[in-house]
């Protein structure tokens, strides 16, 4: 049988997973970004948000976040131990680490504004975090050696 | 039970957990406003000026009431003129406590000697517009994160050399031997950084074709310094003076390692 095959999946799992994708890398950074360029803007920092690109950064996340929506519902869909998770599992976190470099601006941004400039390099907080990406990339490996024969045992 | 699987589900969220820890401990201090900086009470800024190096020295309070230090923190000053950078200057690299008040000394030393020409005629001579360009950097959060802030600011430079004038003595000039001496009037004020120093001052007299004379004083600043220069024309150059004319006054001023030129249009009356 063809590891992806649709017959192997569930589409609820697939849609609750999808979901969550969209909550987590969407709906909730969409958010937090528009809000803090309504309270720059508020705070008489427009420029600070112009500088920081902000509006194009949304478009970017949304994009980004919709590509792991969409891989995170087929990891979902597939059952543990199989090859086809553990594939989507891993791609939808190498998507996730893409999307968390491209929100975090790379680890360093730069704002000017009037005549001050304020530059934060915060590399070391992203690497952190794409290692916690990492993990669970990891954990997808994992979790197919580790149910690999259960999944195979359920197989008709 | 998949301990495999959940000890890297685990170690994932410990790592999400310990970066949002460090972030909540970072960023609250600086909310709730646990980091203050104030001057000392009675204590003001110190400047001194030897060998071509001014150096200023501002005493500082800062109160890190936050979890982590704050280090390898450095000031940048650079002073510029018509956007040309004359002169920088850089402080030791310093550390803020967490937690405690932090007594800091910031000191910038500016070499005067190394500016160039026309830009040290400007800060010795000139009450002009400086831009001062300020940054501060440092790194926070165990060294995870690192910033710098700089500012431009516009500001009146007080010229180390004001009111300089001249004028030419009474009587003009008297006759000395074949040359001629001729006697110029002058004043200036020097700022406090110089007083009780000594100073040369090198003078030149010249016309349209060449340099007819020269003279020198010395002296001990004071606050206000006046007095009356002599400069001598030689028997050869003597006799290009008999007639009214603008002359060049070159002025050379030495001062603790630092010399500056200045010109200024002289005018002659002529030998009566």
């Amino acid at each position: 049988m063809n590891k992806f095959s649709f017959s192997l999946g569930k589409l609820s799992k697939g849609l609750v997973a999808a979901a969550g994708g969209l909550i987590k890398y969407v709906a909730v950074p969409l958010v937090i970004i528009y809000g803090a360029i309504a309270l720059l803007e508020s705070a008489g920092g427009g420029e600070f948000a112009e500088s920081l690109g902000l509006n194009g950064l949304m478009t970017w996340v949304a994009v980004l976040g919709i590509a792991i929506a969409a891989l995170s519902f087929f990891r979902g869909f597939y059952p543990k131990g199989s090859r086809s998770r553990m594939i989507f599992g891993v791609a939808s976190m190498a998507a996730a680490g893409a999307w968390l470099w491209v929100l975090a601006k790379g680890g360093d941004i730069a704002l000017a504004g009037g005549d001050i400039t304020l530059g934060i390099d915060y590399t070391g907080i992203v690497l952190l975090l794409l290692v916690a990406v990492a993990l669970r990339g990891l954990y997808f490996v994992a979790e197919m050696v580790s149910c690999r024969k259960e999944w195979l045992a359920q197989l008709p | 039970m998949h301990w495999g699987p959940l000890a890297l589900r685990l170690s994932a969220v410990a790592v999400n957990l310990f970066v949002v820890a460090i972030l909540i401990l970072s960023l609250l201090p600086l909310a709730t406003g646990d980091l203050q900086v104030r001057a000392p009470e009675g204590e003001k800024a110190a400047t001194s000026f030897e060998d071509g190096v001014l150096t200023m020295s501002i005493p500082l309070e800062i109160f890190n009431g936050g979890y982590f230090d704050i280090d390898d923190v450095r000031v940048f000053i650079k002073l510029g003129q018509d956007g040309i950078v004359l002169t920088e200057a850089a402080t030791d690299v310093m550390s803020i406590q967490a937690g405690k008040l932090n007594r800091l000394d910031p000191a910038f030393s500016f070499d005067l000697s190394k500016i160039d020409k026309e830009g040290l005629e400007a800060m010795v001579f000139e009450r002009t517009q400086m831009e001062y360009d300020i940054g501060v950097e440092g790194s926070y959060t165990l060294g995870l994160v690192n910033a710098d802030i700089g500012f431009q600011r516009t500001m009146e430079w007080e010229p180390l050399i004001d009111d300089l004038a001249f004028a030419a003595s009474d009587p003009p000039y008297v006759i000395n031997g074949t040359s001629i001496d001729i006697l110029v009037r002058y004043s200036f004020d020097a700022s406090s950084l110089l007083r009780d120093r000594p100073v040369g001052m090198a003078f030149t007299l010249g016309n349209d074709t060449a340099m007819i004379g020269d003279g020198h004083i010395s002296m001990v600043l004071q606050d206000h310094n006046e007095g009356v220069a002599r400069i001598t024309v030689p028997q050869e150059a003597a006799a290009s003076l008999i007639g009214p004319q603008d002359l060049t006054l070159g002025i050379d001023i030495s001062v603790l390692g630092v010399e500056a030129h200045l010109d200024r249009d002289y005018h002659w009356e002529g030998v009566i």
